[in-house]
């Protein structure tokens, strides 16, 4: 409920991202931390360490937790 | 042949390419010691009545030389300590030569010629051009893969895009494995895009045509649908396509996509940390660089993501005549973001969707052909590392007289 409401008085939308883990092996762990953060998770990539899902009302920086490498907006792509 | 001659007032002037070479008039090289008055003395001792430039400083005349020559034989241009003499006029001087003041001052003389615009390289260059012939699509010329006794056998090659025609008679035995990353749609390519770039890897000749079009048909196929059947998708799909390659051990992987990248932008860090990791899986990652330039209208754009990761091989697009394709991206952004090979890009033929065939152009169909000469050098050194496939690559490259910005390394060129 807390959430809900800071996310709606924050004008915060829910942002899909991709991030990279810095220790595959903890990839589970640091994807449930996301997820009590009120994220969700969409993908455990654990060949690549890569996570990906939507923010939630968090923000990117938010997201930034130990263990993550790097986390980015996720892009949409094309043919070429 | 005999040179074409043109009649113009006054003189006869030898042509090439209809542009007249000399203006009739003579540039004549003054000695630096000799000083201005001196210079117009020994003019007037061979009968010229020399004007200077200085006295047209303030001239409002937009062209001071013609005005000049219409009132005199000829102009000093005091600081360049060069005369320009009007047609017939640089004689008076010649026949004195043997007078030892003015032969001092008056060193040595040429012919005025007329100068022209530089025309762009890429005009010569349409006379040499690739064409398809009965042997090949023009681009498996280019590449050189026809003398090849490599074909890729067994080579595991993962081509991330739209799907696969899985029933195409020219690709259907060559695929491996397939899966989808698309909620709802099948492997199933209803684009053709996808089955256009597996073709480019792994088809071999034209079911009745016997044309070679296909770089390395002996690979084995995998299939990773991560774009829809409109031919979009997202960062998400695309990277669980290259944890699955990586997963299946594939040695290439190749992908025909991308967004734009905005000037100063930086690349992606976890691109490039799997690009990484895919190296150090002995896999490597070549992307088409993007076209979003048109070179012809002045603009060239920076390569897209995510060629433009350091660890990811970004290959732009050629034409016929091995000039850029005009919509192929540029090395424009720093800390990554170069070209680094280049590969045939524009009109080329390859499978379609339905069974069919058809020409397409793009940085798309440049990079399938890179990747299939990676899995060419990959056969003829199974224990290469995935870096050093990558440096083979740009080492056998054929040079070409462009930018390395647009081109790399150059061509993507089969020396096995």
């Amino acid at each position: 409920m807390t959430d809900y409401f800071f996310y709606f008085y924050a004008g915060m939308e829910t942002m899909k991202f991709i991030a990279v883990v810095e220790n595959k092996q903890e990839i589970d762990r640091i994807a449930e931390a996301l997820r009590n953060m009120g994220c969700t998770i969409e993908r455990i990539l654990k060949r690549t360490g890569v996570i990906s899902g939507q923010s939630g009302s968090r923000s990117l920086r938010d997201l930034a937790i130990k263990g993550i490498r790097s986390v980015e907006p996720e892009r949409n792509v094309k043919k070429l | 042949m005999p040179s074409k001659l043109l009649d113009i007032p006054a003189r006869t002037i030898r042509l090439e390419n209809e542009k007249p070479k000399f203006t009739g008039r003579s540039l004549v090289l003054l000695n630096n010691s000799v000083k201005p008055v001196t210079v117009t003395n020994q003019a007037k001792r061979a009968s010229l009545r020399l004007a200077s430039s200085l006295d047209y400083a303030k001239s409002a005349s937009p062209d001071i030389l013609e005005e000049a020559l219409s009132e005199a034989d000829g102009i000093v241009f005091d600081k360049i300590r060069v005369a320009v003499l009007n047609e017939g006029k640089v004689e008076e001087i010649d026949n004195r030569r043997s007078d030892k003041s003015i032969a001092r001052t008056f060193l040595n003389s040429e012919p005025e010629r007329y100068v022209y615009a530089i025309q762009a390289r890429g005009k010569k260059k349409q006379q040499i051009g690739f064409a398809d012939n009965k042997a090949a699509s023009w681009g498996m010329h280019a590449i050189n893969v026809l003398s090849s006794r490599f074909t890729g056998k067994g080579i595991p090659v993962a081509v991330l895009d739209t799907g696969i025609d899985t029933a195409h008679p020219d690709l259907q035995s060559r695929i491996k494995r397939k899966r989808t990353f698309i909620s709802g749609q099948q492997v199933m390519d209803l684009n053709g895009h996808g089955t256009h770039c597996a073709g480019l890897v792994a088809g071999f000749q034209h079911v009745a045509k016997k044309f070679r079009y296909g770089t390395a048909p002996g690979v084995q196929l995998y299939i990773a649908k991560v774009l829809s059947n409109q031919g979009v998708g997202t960062d998400g799909s695309i990277l669980a396509g290259i944890d699955w390659a990586l997963e299946n051990k594939c040695r290439i992987i190749s992908m025909s996509l991308g967004g734009e990248a905005e000037p100063g932008e930086a690349y992606s860090a976890v691109y490039e940390s799997v690009a990484k990791e895919a190296l150090a899986s002995n896999c490597l990652i070549i992307a088409a660089a993007g076209n979003e330039s048109e070179r012809s209208n002045g603009l060239i754009a920076p390569v897209g993501h995510p060629a433009n990761c350091p660890s990811i091989m970004a290959v732009g697009a050629l034409d016929q005549q091995l000039a850029i394709a005009d919509f192929s991206c540029g090395g424009l952004n720093p800390d990554g973001g170069q070209v680094d090979i280049a590969a045939p890009g524009v009109n080329i033929w390859s499978t379609w969707k339905n069974k069919g065939y058809r020409r397409e152009s793009g940085t798309s169909m440049a990079a399938p052909i890179v990747a299939g000469l990676a899995a060419l050098l990959t056969e003829s050194d199974p224990r290469a590392s995935a870096a050093s496939t990558w440096m083979q690559l740009i080492q056998q490259a054929r040079r070409l007289d462009l930018p390395a910005t647009d081109t790399g390394a150059g061509l993507a060129y089969c020396r096995k």
